[in-house]
């Protein structure tokens, strides 16, 4: 399939004040040096705790937050150095579905007028026929065609979403990056959601960057998996090698943390210690280092790189040349 | 709505009906009665007590508490204690001109405070934000009868643009040179009350629409790639516009009370001058008349403000 997203070392640091009568200020790093590739039709879901730089991701490659540094190439055409109309036409191609479906409507837009809005302002088509897609839109997305003049707070959470995502289709975007887009939501209804996108994606076969902190929710929609840690991607790849041969520590910690269905099956938590490091002041060498249950004297000192086994990208030490499985995927349990 | 509406108007009703009390009493407690205003040597007891029973001063509280209602629903407000007239007519000749007044100063400060406050919001920090906050916070405040003074000795008696004071020059009754010479005596009162109300709006705006700003829904609006103005003037600006719109119906209610200082200032016949002239004059069936209007018109600005917030926002129900 051809690459629709090709996202390179995009960067994006905050300046954070002391305070008032303090000068100087620290430099957040919350997205650093983060690539990877999106291919048209394909779901890429990125996990990570809070504040790991995965939205910060999905904002910057839409450019609703400028990013510091890197490139985002959208078939090819560099998206950052975009000004003013070529910015504005760049977003009929790629749309974005937010976390919070109560306030990413406008409570004063009847909801069918919020559908219609960015058809008429990329001036695709006549305000009638913008109201008959919006119609088919509600329809598609499991509303009624009555809710067309209704006003967002008429409706729940779940079906605000539904709104949402109607919304972000009206453009017929190639790609959509969803933000979290069911964390929000009643897990009975999350499942109905999921299953929208899954739905939604085979008709239009467009890409997902699909956003979460739910690994089980990433698993059930994702082709491949990218895990971040405090602003860096640690470990990418197909999302049945990433459940069955995790690599990074990081991963399998994540990993072991879903809850399984049967009580019978007894399979031992790593629980991480501490909390996710301030991003003011990383760990010095690997980010993870901190709280990695595998953590060798390497591990402080040097910052490992993001290396590629055949086509399964890890950033760990024990992974590395001269590291404690001297390059070759470790068979041990754990570590 | 119509539920909604009722019970509204009720609440107003019942407002109403302890502010007319209050007024009635506060002007009953006053140290003067027209007797003592009028004191004369010539007047002789029996003609003093004959003045009381007239104004029906000479009966007690209660009485005149449902004496004065039953005259305030016929629209009879009593007689002026100085010029012996109704005080329903006296206000009828103050009132056009004050509302006349106030509605171009009022329609002139939202036409430039509301744009005002949107940019200075939308370029929070910058320079012209600062100038904008700036020439708001000085107008709002400056003294009223200094601005009024230096703009008549300017424009008034230095340049002579503009008439010294009054409403309308006497002679000039109708047609077109009547509406220009009305508009020329508009000119000065109107620039100094838009000084003095314009911070009112453009702080209240501009506070909203800094709010406005980072809500989601913003967000979403720049993700569905619309223009930026649209989403500045669209989905900002009238989500933020509440605010602004209840300060400007409080300001409009109380508007019948006119300007006191300024229409002093300039020698306009409205009912703010009125109020100050029957201060001085110790004329209180006036001031109760007034404040009565006035109490009156905030009361149904509040009604309609609240109505038009509920248009403006659908999350407020009028159930």
């Amino acid at each position: 399939m051809e690459k629709l997203l090709e996202v390179r070392g995009l960067k994006k640091y905050f300046a954070l004040n002391k305070g008032l009568f303090s000068k100087g200020s620290t430099i957040i790093k919350a997205v650093d040096d983060v690539s990877f590739d999106l291919k048209g039709g394909e779901t890429l879901g990125v996990v990570g705790e809070s504040g790991s730089g995965k939205s910060t991701v999905g904002r910057s490659i839409l450019r609703l937050i400028e990013p510091t540094a890197g490139e985002v190439n959208y078939k090819g055409e560099n998206i950052l150095s975009l000004k003013g109309e070529s910015l504005r036409s760049f977003r009929k191609n790629a749309q974005m579905i937010f976390q919070d479906p109560y306030a990413s409507l406008n409570p004063r837009m009847r909801v069918g007028d919020a559908i219609i809005e960015p058809i008429l302002s990329h001036n695709l088509m006549s305000r009638g026929d913008a109201i008959d897609k919006a119609v088919e839109l509600l329809e598609k997305v499991g509303l009624d065609k009555d809710y067309f003049d209704r006003f967002p707070h008429q409706f729940s959470g779940g079906q605000r979403q539904r709104i949402g995502i109607a919304r972000a289709l009206g453009l017929e975007p190639e790609v959509i990056v969803a933000d979290e887009p069911v964390s929000a939501l009643d897990v009975s209804v999350q499942a109905q959601i999921i299953n929208l996108f899954k739905d939604l994606q085979e008709e239009f076969g467009f890409a997902y960057l699909f956003i979460a902190h739910d690994l089980s929710v990433v698993k059930y929609l994702s082709d491949r998996i990218a895990v971040m840690y405090l602003g860096e991607i640690v470990e990418l790849c197909k999302k049945e090698e990433l459940f069955e041969n995790p690599m990074h520590p990081y991963t399998k910690a994540l990993i072991s943390a879903i809850p399984k269905p049967d009580p019978r099956i007894k399979e031992k938590r790593i629980i991480l210690k501490g909390d996710i490091p301030s991003h003011s002041n990383p760990p010095s060498g690997c980010k993870f280092s901190s709280r990695c249950y595998c953590v060798m004297d390497i591990c402080k000192e040097k910052h490992p790189e993001l290396i590629d086994y055949n086509g399964h990208k890890v950033r760990c030490h024990l992974f590395s040349k001269g590291g404690e499985n001297n390059g070759e995927i470790s068979s041990k349990e754990n570590c | 709505m119509g539920k909604y509406l009722q019970k509204r108007i009720v609440k107003g009703i019942i407002t109403f009906f302890i502010t007319i009390t209050l007024t009635f009493l506060i002007v009953r407690l006053m140290p003067a009665d027209p007797t003592t205003m009028l004191m004369d040597n010539r007047l002789t007891v029996a003609q003093q007590e004959q003045m009381l029973e007239d104004f029906g001063l000479d009966k007690p509280l209660p009485l005149q508490y449902v004496s004065f209602l039953g005259n305030l629903f016929k629209g009879d407000l009593g007689l002026s204690f100085m010029q012996k007239r109704p005080v329903m007519d006296i206000i009828k000749e103050r009132l056009p001109w004050t509302l006349l007044l106030m509605i171009v100063t009022q329609a002139i400060t939202l036409l430039i405070g509301i744009p005002l406050g949107v940019y200075s919001g939308y370029r929070r920090g910058s320079k012209i934000d600062h100038f904008i906050n700036g020439i708001s916070i000085f107008g709002i405040s400056i003294f009223v009868p200094w601005l009024g003074f230096t703009l008549l000795y300017i424009f008034g008696y230095q340049l002579k643009m503009f008439p010294v004071g009054g409403a309308f020059t006497p002679g000039i009754e109708q047609g077109l040179p009547y509406i220009l010479d009305v508009i020329k005596h508009l000119v000065l009162p109107v620039i100094t009350l838009v000084f003095l109300y314009l911070a009112n709006y453009v702080l209240y705006t501009r506070g909203s629409i800094i709010d406005v700003l980072s809500e989601d829904y913003i967000r979403t609006a720049r993700a569905k790639g619309l223009k930026e103005k649209d989403v500045l003037w669209k989905h900002a600006t009238k989500n933020a516009m509440i605010p602004t719109v209840t300060s400007a119906g409080m300001m409009l209610g109380s508007m019948v009370g006119g300007a006191v200082l300024t229409e002093t200032v300039f020698a306009y016949p409205g009912v703010g001058r009125m109020i100050y002239q029957a201060v001085g004059q110790q004329d209180y069936p006036i001031l109760q008349g007034a404040f009565i209007i006035l109490a009156l018109s905030v009361i149904i600005m509040n009604i309609v403000t609240d109505i038009l917030c509920a248009y403006l926002d659908p999350r407020i129900k009028l159930e």
